[in-house]
């Protein structure tokens, strides 16, 4: 425990001081809500399409951002320092509840973002928060993971993002249907999807704390 | 009270993409000794003292730690083996202090301080590393392998740009140190050579 809280604290410092994958991230989704809610300005556009443009944005900042917390420790040369001070296990868990924070605090503002600019609002907003989060935590469990192979292989965040893709899509398919329905006031809530998503994340998060060693140490 | 510590290696190789880099080597080392591992470049060095912290597998043969004369799982070594190398980096964007908080088990400031102390740091503890020379990066790297009080002190050319005045440091603190712990250091220097009481040649 008192490793795992040591190197989320040497993260958070380290992004605190340099802020290379907020800043990065932050200006993509908002560069992006506001092109978008330039072009539409004269179109009303549907609640699937506002749900699908909304986490392609969340996507391609996930991209942009998540893997940096592995890539920057081989880009600096200090993996064989964390290496040597930290077990594999605790470095995951410290990287993945890194990403956690990280990403539920920009989902959130991406969120906040697209809602005021694309001046929409959720019909049932408590559905909508719990989309976004189990949304989150699903591409976070999985981008974690092959963010350390990523960076391990020496590719750059592109590789990621197309390593990433297939396996995010029934996760991707799952939150816009979600966030759909939430926009919506016929339709119901259905919790099974959030349920669905939280246990894939659960299942995703166990095997990659079993196989991280095999990732991060050399053989 | 002082652990018993005992680092057997049996038979040891280790191959590289169907390159051999040293074969079958097999030794002991018990609290008190301390050894050198010379070659020539790319002969290996490195990669035998990852074998025996157990940061790399060996291609054939096993390495065993024993303290007390209790086995320790080869994922666990670095509770006990300080290693330091110069791809060993410390994070640039944080100051030495931080560098060693992160590294230490269990945090104490005046352990932190004696060392900064010893290795003439002190005055940059709180400069981000990245500002550092590269001989005061080297000082703050054997810090940090120290800093836990390993049974093992493994290290990997450690005089690398170190000025005399460090380098006479380093070995007063070498000499302190293999007195009652194990020392292995990969080195082509006769002095550092010298510290140490056995040899290993890699061809």
């Amino acid at each position: 425990m008192n490793s795992i809280v040591r190197c989320l604290k040497k993260d958070l410092l380290m992004e605190f001081r340099s802020k290379t994958a907020f800043s990065i991230s932050f200006t993509f989704s908002a560069i992006t809500t506001l092109a978008i809610s330039l072009i539409t300005s004269q179109i009303k556009l549907d609640e699937n399409i506002h749900s699908i443009l909304l986490w392609i944005i969340i996507f391609f900042s996930a991209m942009n951002g998540l893997s940096h917390i592995f890539t920057r420790e081989e880009e600096e040369g200090t993996s064989l320092f964390l290496m040597l001070n930290h077990k594999p296990e605790s470095v995951y868990l410290s990287k993945l509840i890194f990403n956690l924070i990280y990403f539920i605090i920009l989902s959130s503002i991406i969120c906040t973002m697209y809602l005021f600019f694309l001046q929409i609002s959720p019909s049932n907003i408590h559905f909508f928060i719990i989309s976004v989060f189990s949304g989150s935590t699903a591409i976070v469990s999985i981008t974690t993971i092959l963010g350390a192979m990523v960076s391990k292989a020496g590719g750059k965040g592109s590789l990621l993002t197309a390593v990433t893709f297939p396996l995010l899509l029934p996760v991707l398919w799952t939150s816009i249907k979600m966030t759909e329905s939430s926009f919506k006031t016929d339709v119901a809530p259905y919790l099974g999807n959030a349920v669905f998503l939280l246990a894939f994340s659960g299942l995703v998060i166990c095997l990659s704390y079993l196989l991280f060693r095999f990732i991060w140490m050399e053989v | 009270m002082k652990n018993n510590t005992e680092l057997t290696c049996n038979k040891i190789s280790k191959k590289y993409t169907g390159r051999r880099l040293f074969k079958d080597i097999s030794l002991k080392l018990v609290n008190g000794n301390s050894i050198s591992v010379t070659g020539e470049n790319g002969s290996g060095k490195t990669t035998f003292l990852k074998v025996i912290s157990g940061l790399i597998q060996p291609s054939s043969g096993d390495v065993q730690l024993l303290r007390n004369n209790n086995p320790v799982n080869i994922t666990n070594f670095n509770d006990y083996i300080g290693f330091t190398g110069p791809a060993v980096n410390p994070y640039p964007i944080l100051n030495a202090m931080e560098n060693i908080k992160f590294s230490m088990k269990n945090f104490s400031e005046e352990k932190s301080l004696n060392l900064l102390e010893k290795f003439n740091l002190i005055e940059h503890k709180n400069k981000p590393v990245k500002l550092f020379s590269s001989g005061m990066v080297q000082r703050l790297r054997i810090i940090i392998a120290m800093i836990n009080s390993p049974d093992i002190l493994i290290l990997d050319e450690p005089g690398t740009n170190l000025d005399s005045k460090g380098k006479d440091i380093l070995y007063s603190i070498l000499h302190d140190f293999k007195n009652n712990g194990i020392l292995v250091i990969a080195t082509n220097d006769i002095e550092e050579k010298k510290i140490c009481s056995e040899n290993l040649e890699l061809a």
